[in-house]
């Protein structure tokens, strides 16, 4: 058969596939996070040393968070993109479902020197979809943060390598420390299961190559004290299911990106990819 | 009691409108959150905001307490407000449940002495 009988069959295969289908766009309804004004080009309406924690401000309007002594502060922008509903009938059943909304979240965070002087701008949006249900974990978060404590960016769909298993959850990195979330069998879902605080992480980085199948694709995190931690994501960003460890090198480099922002005392900070 | 027949379009027919009732067993019509909106806060007249001339103990009583009090340079202070606008009034926002209807953010800032040096009313989201 030729290759233009076969295109036709394909076609033909998938137009019966879709018969009785129906996939309807339904727009989300504006969330309360979203800041028209917070989007991928905002830092370049700031100079680094010369504008001002009051230009930032009176530029952007108040932001969500703000450091305790005002070394910075943070701006998100949650854009809800809506859901699809897909309907459709075949033989004598009709079924119809609706898909979770797909939320973007970007998140911008100023840094100031000590005169108040911009010292330079993070922004980010986060690299895959995650589900509203994120916000049930966020208030988790908040339950452990530290008063004044900022969330940089958080990791849904991460994997904490522990006593020799992928342990499942969420992996929170903020301006103080790391903070991994573990998912439970039994309540409350998701437990607290390290804490680990910038000044005890000496490197954020790819972990070496070659030791274990894999190796390439998870992030190490080497402490002071020379332990370490291994971190991996998989590529999208739902839950794990248990002992199940999915490896993503491009969430594993947004990590490791994100991780460089950490400020260790004494420390240069890592410098951000291009 | 004797029962009659139906004739066979009648039967044909309510057949068909068992069929339909039994295909729509197991739809539902999918519950709709009617949480109450936010009331406004009360309206605010913005006019006695003049740099170099408002201080900041006037700026209380006439908006309420600031949403965020933010250290500003050489010793001033910056406060922010978020307020909404409606029918061409301003109106504040002291409930926070109401700030996901809040657009507008105000921010004042004042020097050392508590005298506004600059400020803005920056829109952050609507069209």
């Amino acid at each position: 058969m030729s290759a233009r009988g076969v295109s036709r069959i394909i076609a033909l295969a998938f137009v019966v596939t879709l018969c009785g289908c129906i996939a309807i766009p339904i727009p989300g309804k504006p969330d309360p996070g979203r800041r028209d004004n917070i989007d991928e080009r905002v830092g370049e309406r700031f100079q680094p040393g010369i504008s001002t924690r009051e230009d930032v401000l009176l530029t952007l309007g108040e932001p969500a968070d703000v450091a305790e002594d005002a070394s910075w502060v943070r701006y998100t922008n949650v854009r809800n993109l809506g859901h699809w509903f897909i309907g459709g009938c075949g033989g004598y059943v009709c079924n119809a479902f609706e898909t979770g909304d797909t939320i973007r979240y970007r998140t911008v965070t100023v840094f100031f020197d000590p005169a108040g002087r911009v010292r330079e701008v993070l922004n980010f949006e986060s690299p895959a979809d995650f589900v509203p249900e994120i916000r049930l974990l966020d208030e988790r978060y908040k339950a452990v943060a530290e008063p004044g404590e900022g969330l940089i960016e958080m990791f849904r769909g991460a994997a904490w390598r522990t006593a020799d298993r992928w342990a499942p959850g969420t992996l929170f990195v903020t301006d103080r420390a790391l903070l991994f979330f573990e998912i439970t069998d039994s309540g409350p879902l998701y437990r607290l299961a390290l804490r680990l605080p910038v000044t005890a992480i000496a490197s954020v980085d790819w972990a070496p190559e070659g030791k274990a199948e894999g190796s390439e694709r998870f992030a190490l995190v080497r402490r002071a004290d020379g332990a370490s931690d291994a971190f991996a994501f998989t590529p999208l960003s739902g839950d794990l299911a248990p002992q199940v460890a999915v490896f993503d090198r491009a969430r594993t480099e947004h990590f490791i990106d994100v991780a460089g922002w950490l400020r260790p005392p004494g420390r240069s900070p890592v410098p951000s990819r291009p | 009691m004797r029962l009659r027949a139906l004739p066979a379009s009648r039967s044909l027919l309510a057949g068909a409108a068992l069929l339909w009732a039994l295909l729509l067993v197991g739809c539902v019509t999918p519950a709709t959150a009617t949480a109450t909106a936010p009331s406004l806060g009360p309206v605010v007249a913005l006019d006695f905001i003049q740099d170099g001339v408002t201080t900041i103990e006037e700026c209380e009583p006439r908006l309420g307490p600031p949403s965020k009090k933010i250290p500003g340079a050489a010793g001033g202070q910056m406060l922010t407000f978020w307020l909404e606008q409606e029918a061409g009034e301003m109106h504040v926002f002291v409930d926070p449940r109401s700030l996901e209807r809040a657009r507008y953010s105000l921010v004042l800032s004042f020097d050392a002495r508590g005298v506004l040096t600059r400020h803005a009313l920056v829109k952050v989201w609507g069209s």
